[in-house]
């Protein structure tokens, strides 16, 4: 996760602070592409849309056929 | 630039906000200065480019003479009309093994049709045309019903046909099934196994008792402990597994809890699941109307949510960003009934109302109807409310098929579930990524 802490300077002639101390950080970065695709509603949206850093199911499920059968 | 109406702003305990945007799903964590420097942008105050480049990307900050409402349209409308992704939802039948309660099944098998081997074949000639029109780098089959494992021999037909042609068009070809899981043995899923099927989505209607009171087989025998052993046998093979949990005027927590317990018990360890209300759509299944949670009723989800996430249960909460509500409004997307015949959405199949078309011998969508026109030119942007709305990038105008039940036309708008627990989600969705964010439970901001 990335953290920006941004120092501003205000403008003198108002009632502000000289310095404004000001946080903006980016949480969740847009979906975009095929994370975009729809499913019908009486699927699992999950197959679909996928959080960032989740294993998508196929590739799951993969991996634990490889472990399991040692293929 | 200005802030975009697609905002929504969640105040945190400790000062300053969460702002997600409805059209990106892009989420910030911004204080009360960088939000007050946002909002007075135009007055000339400085926000560092970097920053300002990110919160224009994830949509939080759009141009002056941008119409938001203008750039969803042309969004949805590429979703709509020019996807790569085919989706075909194959019927092999529409028989199906079970009684459910609240299924038009349990009413004495108001439909019957198996779907033929030549069918079979038509069907399948019609996603190849499909597939090669489009020049499909992916496509997807999803075997449904009634229960298709009835109908086995056509549903490895049709994972065996739908492999090759992937391999021949190089593309990329995504295969499940639908099932009530009641007929799987090791014999088939070892079948499903071989040929590699990317999962199999189950539902569960709750703990024991409640799943058996309705989902039951015709002699009235419940289905729980049979499911389990299907899920057993598919487990063991590392099948990827969907639960689908159906939720009503029954479900508890402590009901739901009982029922991960279960799935612990047989060590169930590669499976995602979802909740999804119960719903009454069709004359056949309409006694039991008064068990199902209207959309404005389904406060319980948070506490499943949560359940789940202590438990451990792979459960998806992020908020939907949404261009077309579902496949179904996209001219990308069949659901091909038995007969070959064919409807947009699943839950009107059957229903020679919706139909669509049919498939000819040289498997072309032939006869097409009125309700095909009908149903891809729907534009929420063309309703005023959902113009107005904020979520309407989460909902993408709402089911066609209820704002038919509702309305008798499909050109209307539909706030369902989505629209009324997304900001649930959404806040489930950032303490399950972000446990340590200070997030206000009770509180949001309209700003």
């Amino acid at each position: 996760m990335e953290k920006l802490i941004y120092l501003i300077t205000g403008n003198v002639t108002t009632r502000r602070s000289l310095v404004t101390h000001m946080e903006i950080e980016e949480l969740i970065a847009p979906l975009e592409g095929h994370e975009l695709r729809s499913c019908h509603c009486s699927m699992n949206e999950m197959m679909m849309i996928r959080p960032p850093g989740v294993t998508p199911l196929e590739d799951l499920a993969k991996l634990i056929k490889q472990v399991k059968t040692g293929k | 630039m200005v802030l975009s109406k697609y905002n929504v702003f969640l105040p945190l305990k400790n000062g300053g906000y969460i702002v997600y945007n409805t059209f990106s799903g892009a989420t910030f964590r911004l204080d009360e200065e960088a939000v007050n420097a946002l909002r007075q942008y135009s007055d000339g105050r400085t926000i560092p480019e970097t920053s300002l480049a990110k919160l224009s990307r994830g949509h939080v900050i759009v141009g002056e003479d941008t119409d938001e409402t203008a750039v969803f349209r042309v969004e949805h409308n590429k979703a709509k009309f020019a996807s790569s992704v085919l989706q075909i939802t194959i019927l092999t039948t529409y028989q199906c093994n079970l009684a459910c309660s609240y299924c038009y099944q349990g009413k004495g098998d108001v439909l019957r049709g198996v779907m033929s081997p030549s069918t079979v074949n038509k069907t399948l000639l019609f996603l190849k045309n499909e597939v090669q029109r489009r020049h499909c780098g992916e496509f997807s089959v999803i075997l449904y019903g009634g229960e298709p494992m009835l109908n086995f021999e056509a549903c490895l037909k049709i994972l065996d046909v739908s492999r090759d042609l992937a391999k021949q068009e190089n593309a990329r070809c995504h295969e499940s099934v639908i099932t009530n899981g009641t007929l799987l043995t090791s014999e088939n899923v070892a079948e499903l196994y071989k040929r590699d099927i990317e999962n199999v989505q189950i539902t569960l209607d709750g703990p024991r008792d409640e799943h058996d009171h309705k989902r039951k087989y015709k002699s009235g025998t419940g289905t729980y402990s049979d499911i389990f052993k299907s899920l057993t046998l598919l487990n063991d093979l590392g099948i990827g597994i969907v639960l689908r949990m159906n939720i009503d005027k029954n479900t508890s927590v402590e009901g739901v809890s009982n029922l991960l317990d279960d799935l612990k018990k047989i060590n169930l360890e590669n499976y995602n699941t979802y909740f999804s209300a119960l719903r009454c759509l069709t004359g056949a299944c309409s006694d039991y109307a008064g068990m199902c949670l209207q959309d404005t009723e389904l406060n319980i989800l948070p506490a499943l949510w949560n359940l789940c996430m202590e438990k451990g249960v792979n459960v998806s909460c992020r908020p939907n960003v949404l261009r077309v509500h579902c496949s179904s409004q996209t001219d990308s997307s069949y659901a091909v009934d038995p007969s070959g015949d064919i409807y947009k959405c699943w839950e009107f199949i059957g229903d020679v109302r919706h139909r669509v078309g049919r498939i000819s011998d040289d498997g072309e969508m032939v006869d097409i109807k009125g309700s095909y026109y009908s149903w891809l030119s729907r534009d929420p942007t063309f309703f005023e409310s959902c113009r107005k709305c904020q979520w309407l990038p989460s909902c993408g105008g709402g089911c066609v098929s209820k704002a038919y039940v509702k309305h008798k036309s499909y050109d209307f708008p539909h706030c369902g579930d989505i629209r009324y627990t997304m900001k649930y989600r959404l806040k489930a969705y950032l303490k399950q990524m972000f446990p340590n964010l200070p997030m206000n439970e009770h509180e949001e901001s309209s700003r």
